[in-house]
């Protein structure tokens, strides 16, 4: 049963999914003669929800005779049978098992399927479809010891119940959502939940919100109910002047009244506000933000995706007998994927594609994935890597940061292998270990296709491993200790140049500039008399003629075509935005916009010491470059359009954010 | 012949077309872009290349006063000019190349001296059809406003004279 109610970024997302065929019949929409519809697999009028995981694209003359049911009489045994259903994993496994005989994957996730060269099938996780709130429950109890806060969590308890926003910072950029993007992404209506389930938003101070509610200050007391309530009769005041008569109000808490019988859409354009400018929005737990949990894993601003694309196949496995493993290919970020195992390496053992023996060998012929639950590498980064005695399971990062995946147990007798995710905590310092699951993933058995992403164990080194026989949750010996001592990559011992840590110095320049979304778009604008059009793209607003973001769209398949269409004035899709311009080449063509001035300017003379710019005052001047220019003069009194500051004091404060920065953060 | 009188006859008809839509567009004011209703109006002004409008030693001065270009590149950095009128003529040079994050460097002093009074960057990225700067009035050192984009929202400033330098008098957001 299909519904006109469908935004039309969700029909977009549903046909992308699937497609743009049938997933009914498999025909497609690209040679039909009537528009296909998104249907509802789950009737809404058996209350099926508009949700991703209950829509499916669909011809219309599936969608008809499909209309509002769920079942059929069997034609052959007249029984009445459940309809087919698109998105369910018994379907994908009936799939498999009837192409590749013998060889079976089973998982509780939404799945697709691939075609490899050789023919062969693979079941993978559809990101398109799957959120938090879809992932199994965590399978063991553990703790953690985090700097300022301890965090439990039990066996069964939902993924979602756990992580925080911060946690999802790095690898999904989530705090640059707003509960617009969230409900324009899940299919939900966030807008419509109680504002006490918006618990980030009942955090706040009236004063806050008045700063970062589009709008708010305008507003008469009486058009937004909530603070009607909480103030008493001053209806007729605007918030603005509520503020200046009472300035104790300011600091009042929204949660100082009864949300409950209030929805989110009673403060106006609450919805239009970024996650990341709500006070303390790194600790709202995920599932306390309306609509977040529902958002597929590949909507988010920085989608989670294929790293890689190597497949292989499970030759052999084998249980915890075996020792002295060395061609691995799991590890850590911090040691390598290619850690090997001294003892306990109980392991699977992987193989090409074509080979069906051990006659040939192939590339990825012998090679061993261990299991994390007898072996712990290093993890963590930065003043979160103590955790856990700074162990993690050894596992591989094939979906990127957001989780490892970790090989469970090998059983020989059953041939067959489960695999778990593991999440982690993170902070503006730093990530602890991967310590948080198992969480259940993929079972396989042998012959089966698996895969494992990116070569990754062919560049790194072979490293130290620690055999154990629990897990690390299990283990709960979690202590926050001094990891001044550990080498590891993190965001405050990132790339130096000219004595600058140059992640801390984007950090500081971008803190002093208006924030944008990655995916903003700007408006066509021209200038130089029309010489130089476009519109300014993402976090840092680049126009499509910056050279920093033109040479690395123009990179990519496509993506001069794609700048061209920007600068004639086409206003880009996410997905466009995503294909050609993600979040990490945004945070690139910054950084190397930053590393190029940083250069520039260390050989340059500062007059008030006759000698080269270093240190505080090289960072002044990197700061008065990015906002002025490479030609700006030195401490120039120029100021901004709004006549506020000069380059001077831009460059001071980018100095005194900077160096806060250090004190606090490292 | 056959071919090129048929090709002559369908460049009329095409152009013929192209004309009434142009009429029709212009009637029913459907062009692509909607221009917004500014707050602060005034008379748009008009840049010119720079060396048209003053002497190449006061470019050379501005340059030496504002930015770190040395000596031996002042010829060639582009520079725009343009003049508003009051009782005293004030010069603006605007820097089309020496642009950071706030936007393009630009310079007001009064024709009659090399002392700048105002000194600002400001984005020259703008939607078609809003101009940059607008001379405000005509008073004996005149007010100008300055257009800049705010998101989906026009910024204007309005920049006038305190008796020392120009100060931004009035900051206002058009829908």
């Amino acid at each position: 049963m299909s519904s006109a109610r469908i935004p039309a970024s969700i029909r977009r997302v549903v046909a992308a999914r699937a497609r743009n065929y049938c997933e009914y019949c498999r025909c497609s929409d690209r040679f039909a003669t009537e528009s296909f519809y998104v249907e509802h697999i789950q009737p809404q009028s058996a209350d099926g929800a508009s949700v991703l995981e209950n829509l499916a694209w669909s011809c219309m003359d599936c969608n008809g005779h499909k209309h509002a049911k769920t079942q059929a009489t069997d034609p052959e045994t007249g029984e009445t049978v459940a309809l087919f259903h698109p998105l369910c994993l018994v379907c994908s496994l009936w799939m498999i098992s009837t192409i590749d005989s013998g060889q079976t994957t089973e998982t509780a996730l939404p799945t697709q399927i691939e075609t490899t060269h050789t023919g062969q099938s693979l079941l993978l996780p559809d990101w398109s479809v799957i959120s938090l709130s879809m992932l199994p429950p965590i399978q063991t109890n553990g703790q953690a010891k985090l700097s300022d806060r301890s965090i439990r969590w039990n066996a069964g308890q939902p993924i979602n119940e756990v992580l925080r926003l911060g946690d999802l910072a790095s690898s999904l950029h989530a705090e640059e959502l707003t509960l617009n993007l969230i409900a324009e992404r899940s299919g939900i209506a966030p807008q419509d939940a109680a504002l006490s389930q918006f618990e980030l938003a009942t955090q706040q101070t009236i004063g806050h919100l008045a700063e970062i509610v589009p709008n708010l200050v305008e507003r008469k007391i009486s058009e937004v109910p909530p603070i009607r309530e909480l103030v008493g009769d001053k209806s007729e005041q605007t918030i603005a002047q509520l503020l200046v008569s009472d300035p104790a109000i300011a600091s009042r808490l929204l949660k100082s009244i009864n949300l409950d019988t209030y929805s989110v859409s009673s403060i106006p354009y609450l919805d239009a506000v970024p996650l990341k400018d709500f006070q303390n929005w790194q600790t709202a737990i995920v599932n306390q933000i309306p609509g977040l949990s529902q958002v597929p894993l590949n909507a988010f601003p920085q989608p989670l995706n294929l790293i890689g694309s190597t497949i292989a196949r499970i030759d052999m496995i084998y249980g915890a007998k075996e020792i002295k493993r060395n061609r691995t290919i799991s590890g850590s970020y911090q040691q390598g994927f290619s850690v090997a195992c001294t003892d306990n390496c109980a392991y699977i053992e992987l193989d090409d594609l074509e080979n069906t023996g051990r006659n040939q060998r192939n590339r990825s012929e012998g090679l061993q994935w261990i299991s994390g639950k007898y072996q712990t590498v290093d993890g963590g980064e930065g003043c979160l890597a103590g955790i856990n005695g700074g162990k993690e399971p050894t596992g591989r990062h094939p979906f990127g940061s957001l989780f490892k995946v970790v090989v469970m147990e090998p059983s020989e007798q059953s041939d067959q292998v489960d695999t778990a995710l593991y999440f982690r905590f993170s902070s503006v310092c730093g990530s602890s270990p991967y310590i948080l699951g198992p969480v259940p993933f993929f079972q396989y058995s042998a012959n089966s296709l698996m895969l494992i992403g990116a070569p990754d164990w062919q560049a790194t080194s072979t490293g130290q491993s620690t055999p154990t026989t629990s897990t690390p949750a299990e283990q709960a010996a979690f202590e926050s200790t001094d990891s001044s001592k550990r080498t590891s990559l993190t965001r405050c011992a990132g790339q130096t140049v000219q004595g600058i840590n140059l992640d801390r110095v984007a950090q500081a320049l971008a803190a002093l500039e208006s924030q944008q979304d990655y995916m903003a778009v700007g408006m066509y604008t021209c200038a130089d008399d029309g010489k130089n059009c476009g519109r300014a793209l993402g976090k840092y607003q680049f126009m499509p003629y910056n050279e920093y973001a033109a040479s690395v769209i123009q990179a990519k398949p496509g993506g001069e075509e794609f700048l061209q269409r920007v600068q004639q004035g086409n206003a880009p899709s996410d997905r466009d935005l995503m294909q050609f311009f993600p979040p990490a080449d945004q945070d690139q063509a910054f950084q190397n916009a930053i590393l190029d001035k940083i250069n520039a300017s260390a050989e340059e003379l500062d007059p008030r010491t006759g000698q080269r710019f270093k240190g505080d005052r090289l960072i002044e001047r990197v700061a008065q470059k990015h906002f002025g220019g490479d030609a700006a003069a030195i401490d120039s009194q120029s100021s901004d359009a709004l006549g506020e500051l000069s380059l001077l004091t831009y460059g001071i404060k980018t100095r005194n954010f900077y160096n806060a920065n250090s004190q606090s953060r490292c | 012949m056959k071919k090129s009188l048929l090709l002559f006859k369908v460049g009329i008809a095409l152009a013929s077309l192209h004309v009434v839509c142009a009429i029709l567009i212009t009637m029913l004011g459907l062009s692509g872009c909607t221009k917004p209703n500014l707050a602060l109006t005034g008379k748009p002004l008009e840049w010119e290349n720079a060396a048209d409008v003053v002497s190449p030693e006061v470019i050379q001065s501005m340059l030496q006063q504002t930015t770190s270009i040395p000596a031996n590149q002042w010829a060639s950095v582009p520079v725009r000019a343009t003049k508003m009128h009051g009782q005293d003529s004030i010069v603006l040079l605007s820097f089309p190349q020496i642009c950071g994050q706030l936007g393009c460097l630009s310079v007001a002093f009064p024709e009659r001296s090399l002392h700048p009074i105002w000194n600002a960057y400001w984005n020259p990225n703008l939607p078609r059809g809003i101009p940059a700067v607008v001379q405000h009035n005509q008073q004996d050192i005149p007010a100008f406003v300055v257009n800049q984009l705010n998101g989906q929202q026009i910024q204007q400033i309005l920049y006038a004279w305190d008796g020392s330098q120009y100060h931004p008098e009035q900051i206002l957001l058009n829908p």
